[in-house]
């Protein structure tokens, strides 16, 4: 179905592929570090989630190639089924089909790999809004047009908050909120929405649907002491582990709190803490440095499509990384609430990485394309 | 839609984004480069965790260097909670508790197995709230060393199970007395931290979950028994497996040292089987037997029945359990439990608590056997002499009071006595006429009227022996008993009187009343009377008493009964020694004391002696033996108590020479020449090594 169009290969971006290459290249070396101890510990292959996290980022290569060969605009034309399967998938993970891992529903096992729905979700809810808010044809955005795509990214909010996969959860709201400051919405309409989350949240709360110790954990990052052996124990460990790296760090492998396990999740939610402790200020730095060009050319990407939906397509793919950078990077040091959302490319995961090199794909498509 | 509005809201998202990022470099600029030496220092202590080793606890020996109690290594299973939890389940009971209650799996399963108890109950220990929620938890005490190599071999299975060496007790002395181990009054018992202990700053040294001495020698030498934990640095990562120890830092523990005990294990097994087989043989309620060392105030033994077993925390588990027995006040009394089991009606007084020492928190009323001192009091206050012949009727009756009489307890006269005459024989009456001299001497009737009584040279006399006051003995419980006064008599019943006066209409017959009732809150001549006999108020404990025969054996000399021999340190040095605390009592002529000896032996070797029976066929060769009877009746009581009180010297199986008074009091036993002498008599010749009679079957009088 595609056609071999060799032109758009000349305008691909050089800068966002080297970025992305050079993310892929810290993950690797940081899952490496975060696991290889425990692992000769254990007795076993030290390179074992170094090997697996490469067959991620091989898998995301290929959805990379794959996302930017062919025309972006298909996603536009796909974009409600994409929307509709996912959604099914995601109603599907709670069935006995999916697997039960500590009390949670969230992933499809298949050939010893694990398949995340809400990962998927992520980009489908991007293409679907993109898709929703290109098609409208006035001026300036109703408030009937926002309820309308607070609609379309609720019921998935809803599904994966339920799982429960809060952090994911939050990720789709910020996805909504950067797609609709991009569409124009209004700020009193952004307001209202940010209101009824706060009424939805505390009617949630009021009627038992949010959990006691759900609000600890989201709350306890504000005095992590208080509850230093629950919820505020990784923020502890993981403030330690980077404030201990200091300005130039201990060095690759050489990490204390690393090497003896103290940052629990390390090679996942916490990776940041390998880069804080092994290579100090100057290594975060660099890291955010390479994030903040992935945003700069996904922004720029933004800018320069040729239509609306690649910009709304290319801007929500910025939220999400935002987002999820900050947060991420926030909880490891101790300004945001503890919630288990990865850090991209440099998480040991696998949907979500391979997710990310998906939403990479796209960014260089709709640059490739970007002349009418 | 143009071009440039799309590049202006792009402009607002890339702000925020700037400002998240900013947000990030501020924070990782103060942890990486100001706090830096903080979080490091952090880090170093982080996987350094200091470890305790508990220190062996001292061991309590007889005054022959045997073991009482001895200290022993256990094994000690504890629980990481954080560990251990897993994610609970959906609809997980559990999450509805507030806070929510952490949910365990598998290695919760393995070890509630390893244990033989079912998952509940290894939960309830988990979630035991008296330990910190980082803390670990024991669940399992006194555990085999098998059990500990299952646990290490297998510990992919026992997730955030560990174990630790804990001091363990045992009571090595076997045969054990008849309720339990001998002992178990005085030894007292270990068990963990109560909660008052936890809030009390003399305990601010110890951790929440330590184990503490709570009763007996355990309590009162604590601070000796206990020792010093020992510390070691060790460096764990966040499994908690030890990576190395830190050897420079280590300070091995310092084990407690020992309690050597002025018991003698033999006779103190002797004395609780003779007391209860003597308590059985005349169907009393309880009892008490002491033996008590005259020159240095020494206990030799010291037997309670009913007793109980400090050994209840032989299955591992119990020791918890009997920490929360105990806190909820169960465990010590065993109410409605009489000797062989039988059922008592539950009394608030505990007359039957088992954990109740009757040595020493026993008050009763001493009966005749506060008759020696009365004697030595009456020649000290010289209402009578050495020579002195008092009538002895039947029945006796205060001047210009003839309508309360007082009868001898044998209804017989027995005419004209001596004092010492008047001891062999117990004769009330005799004593009744000195209890109202004493009152005649003490009374005095002001010009404006009315009686006054006091200060009281009878009580003063009395109190010289030790009685009214505690003994000093080194236990934590003990009672004063009483020596009344008109004092404490008015305090103690013009109230009660006034206040059934005041339920009266009218103020003439409320007063006429008062009145009436003269006697129930003033000193009497009545009350003096029956003090001479040790009826009515006087209380005192078995452990007074055999205090004051230590005076009269020692021409005077008044000790301070003490369980503790010295203190010594695990290779056998002596740390510190108990030294006796004796004082002569002042006032009294060696002859009188001479004098009232004499008439002791009387008692046992006369043919008209009170203990006459009981002692028939004694070695007095070798061991000389004299002593008083004593039945005390007590208000509402079908049986009198039975006392009996003996002083005796001589060389023992090892010929040694000691000199010892044995007194034994059986609650409801009757006649104390008849229940509680022949028990003594046992008692004293298993302590000499002199061929035992078997149980005397005869009847005695008082």
């Amino acid at each position: 179905m595609l056609s071999p169009d060799r032109q758009p290969v000349r305008h691909i971006d050089p800068v966002l592929l080297t970025v992305t290459g050079l993310l892929s290249m810290v993950g690797l070396l940081m899952v490496y570090s975060a696991t290889q101890r425990t692992l000769t510990n254990l007795g076993l292959d030290p390179a074992f989630y170094l090997k697996r996290q490469i067959t991620w980022v091989l898998l995301g290569g290929v959805l990379l190639l794959l996302a930017s060969t062919f025309d972006y605009r298909f996603v536009k034309v796909y974009a409600p089924i994409f929307y509709g399967v996912t959604i099914f998938f995601l109603l599907l993970v709670r069935t006995p089909l999916g697997t039960d891992v500590k009390g949670s529903q969230r992933w499809f096992e298949i050939l010893g790999f694990q398949f995340a729905p809400a990962e998927v979700m992520k980009l489908a809810l991007i293409a679907m809004l993109a898709y929703y808010l290109s098609e409208l044809r006035h001026q300036e955005l109703t408030l009937q047009d926002v309820l309308r795509a607070t609609g379309l990214a609720a019921f998935p909010m809803l599904l994966v908050f339920l799982q429960p996969d809060l952090g994911t959860s939050m990720v789709l709201g910020a996805v909504l909120v950067g797609m609709l400051v991009v569409a124009g919405a209004r700020p009193r309409y952004l307001a209202v929405l940010a209101l009824t989350t706060i009424v939805l949240a505390l009617a949630a709360l009021q009627l038992g649907v949010i959990k006691e110790y759900q609000v600890k954990r989201l709350t306890s990052f504000i005095d992590p002491a208080n509850d230093a052996d629950g919820a505020g124990y990784n923020k502890i460990q993981s403030e330690i582990a980077i404030g201990a790296g200091g300005l130039d760090g201990r060095g690759y492998l050489k990490g204390t709190q690393t090497n003896l396990d103290f940052v629990p999740e390390q090679h996942t939610d916490f990776v940041f803490t390998v880069v804080g402790e092994e290579f100090g200020f100057f290594g975060t730095m660099l890291l955010l440095s390479l994030f903040s060009i992935l945003l700069w050319r996904a922004l720029r990407i933004s800018a320069l499509s040729k239509d609306p939906f690649g910009t709304y397509l290319a801007a929500g793919i910025a939220s999400m990384f935002a987002f999820q950078i900050f947060v991420n990077i926030g909880m490891t040091v101790g300004i945001m609430p503890v919630t288990g959302i990865p850090l991209p490319f440099v998480s040991y995961g696998g949907t979500s990485t391979v997710i990310n090199y998906a939403a990479v794909g796209l960014l260089l498509n709709v640059h490739m394309r970007r002349f009418k | 839609m143009g071009d440039g509005k799309v590049r202006s809201r792009l402009r607002v998202l890339a702000v925020l984004m700037v400002i998240m990022f900013s947000a990030l470099t501020v924070r990782l600029w103060f942890l990486q480069v100001l706090a830096t030496d903080f979080y490091r220092n952090e880090a170093s202590q982080n996987s350094i965790r200091l470890v305790q080793e508990p220190a062996p606890r001292g061991e309590i020996l007889d005054r022959d260097g045997e073991k009482v109690v001895q200290s022993r290594t256990t094994f000690e299973i504890t629980v990481d909670r954080q560990k251990m939890a897993v994610e609970c389940p959906e609809n997980a009971p559990q999450l509805d508790h507030d806070p929510p209650l952490p949910c365990y799996g598998e290695s919760r399963d393995e070890l509630a197995r390893l244990l033989g108890i079912d998952n509940e109950k290894m939960d309830a220990l988990i979630n035991d709230v008296r330990y910190y929620p980082f803390a670990p938890v024991p669940v399992a005490f006194d555990v085999s060393e098998d059990l500990i190599s299952a646990i290490e071999e297998h510990d992919r299975l026992f997730t955030g199970v560990s174990w630790l060496k804990a001091p363990f007790r045992e009571y090595p002395f076997i045969p054990a007395g008849p309720d339990g181990p001998i002992g178990a009054h005085l030894l007292g018992h270990i068990g963990p931290l109560s909660p008052d202990q936890i809030d009390d700053p003399a305990y601010e040294n110890y951790d929440p979950n330590d184990i503490v001495g709570k009763d007996g020698m355990e309590l009162v030498y604590e601070s000796d028994l206990r020792g010093l934990k020992g510390v070691r640095q060790l460096r764990i990562n966040a499994q908690g497996k030890v990576i190395n120890v830190v050897a420079a830092s280590e300070e091995p523990p310092i084990a407690g040292d020992d309690v050597v005990l002025t018991i003698d294990g033999a006779i103190q097994q002797a004395a609780e089987q003779r007391l209860a087989d003597g308590i059985a043989r005349v169907g009393g309620v309880a009892g008490a037997a002491v033996v008590y060392d005259v020159e240095t105030g020494g206990i030799v033994a010291m037997a309670s029945t009913p007793s109980f077993d400090p050994v209840i925390f032989d299955d591992g588990l119990s020791l918890r359990e009997a920490g929360q027995l105990e806190q909820t006040g169960a465990f010590l009394p065993r109410e409605g439990q009489g000797p062989n089991g039988t059922d008592l009606p539950p009394r608030k007084d505990c007359k039957e608590c088992r954990a109740l020492n009757r040595v020493t928190t026993g008050e009763y009323s001493p009966g005749s056997t506060i008759k020696p001192i009365v004697a030595l009091a009456a020649l000290k206050e010289r209402i009578a002499d050495m020579s002195t012949r008092i009538d002895c009727p039947a029945t006796w009756s205060a001047p210009r009071d003839e309508t309360t009489s007082f009868d001898n307890s044998d209804d017989q006269a027995h005419g004209l006595l001596s004092l010492s005459d008047a001891l062999v024989i117990s004769c009330d009456t005799v004593f009744y006429q000195l209890g109202y001299e004493f009152y005649r001497k003490e009374v005095s009737y002001p010009k404006d009227g009315g009686i006054e009584y006091g200060p009281s040279a009878f009580k003063r006399d009395l109190e010289d022996f030790g009685f009214g006051d505690y003994t000093g003995v080194d236990l934590p419980t003990g009672a004063a008993g009483l020596v009344p006064d008109s004092k404490w008599k008015k305090e103690t019943w013009e109230p009660r009187v006034l206040a059934k006066a005041e339920r009266l209409k009218s103020p003439a017959k409320q007063e006429a009343y008062v009145r009436d009732r003269f006697c129930q809150y003033e000193w009497c001549p009545g009350d003096s009377i029956q003090m001479a006999i040790g009826q009515k108020d006087l209380r005192i404990t078995p452990l007074q008493l055999a205090r004051a025969y230590g005076a009269i054996a020692t021409d005077g000399k008044l000790c301070t009964p003490h369980l503790a021999a010295k203190i010594q340190a695990p290779d056998g040095s002596v740390v510190r020694d108990v030294t006796p605390e004796c004082a002569q009592i002042e006032g009294y002529d060696q002859e009188w004391f001479k004098y009232v000896r004499g008439a002791l032996a009387g008692v046992t070797q006369d043919n008209s002696g009170t203990a006459d029976t009981a002692f028939a066929g004694f070695n007095f060769r070798d061991v000389s033996v004299i002593g008083k009877t004593g039945t005390a009746q007590v208000a509402l009581q079908n049986k009198d108590n039975a006392w009996f009180a003996a002083i005796a010297e001589g060389e023992d199986a090892d010929g040694k020479q000691q000199h010892y008074v044995v007194v034994v009091f059986i609650e409801q036993g009757g006649f104390g020449g008849d229940a509680a002498a022949p028990v003594a008599r046992q008692i004293i010749e298993e302590a000499f090594g002199l061929k035992t009679q078997d149980a005397y079957q005869g009847e005695a009088s008082d």
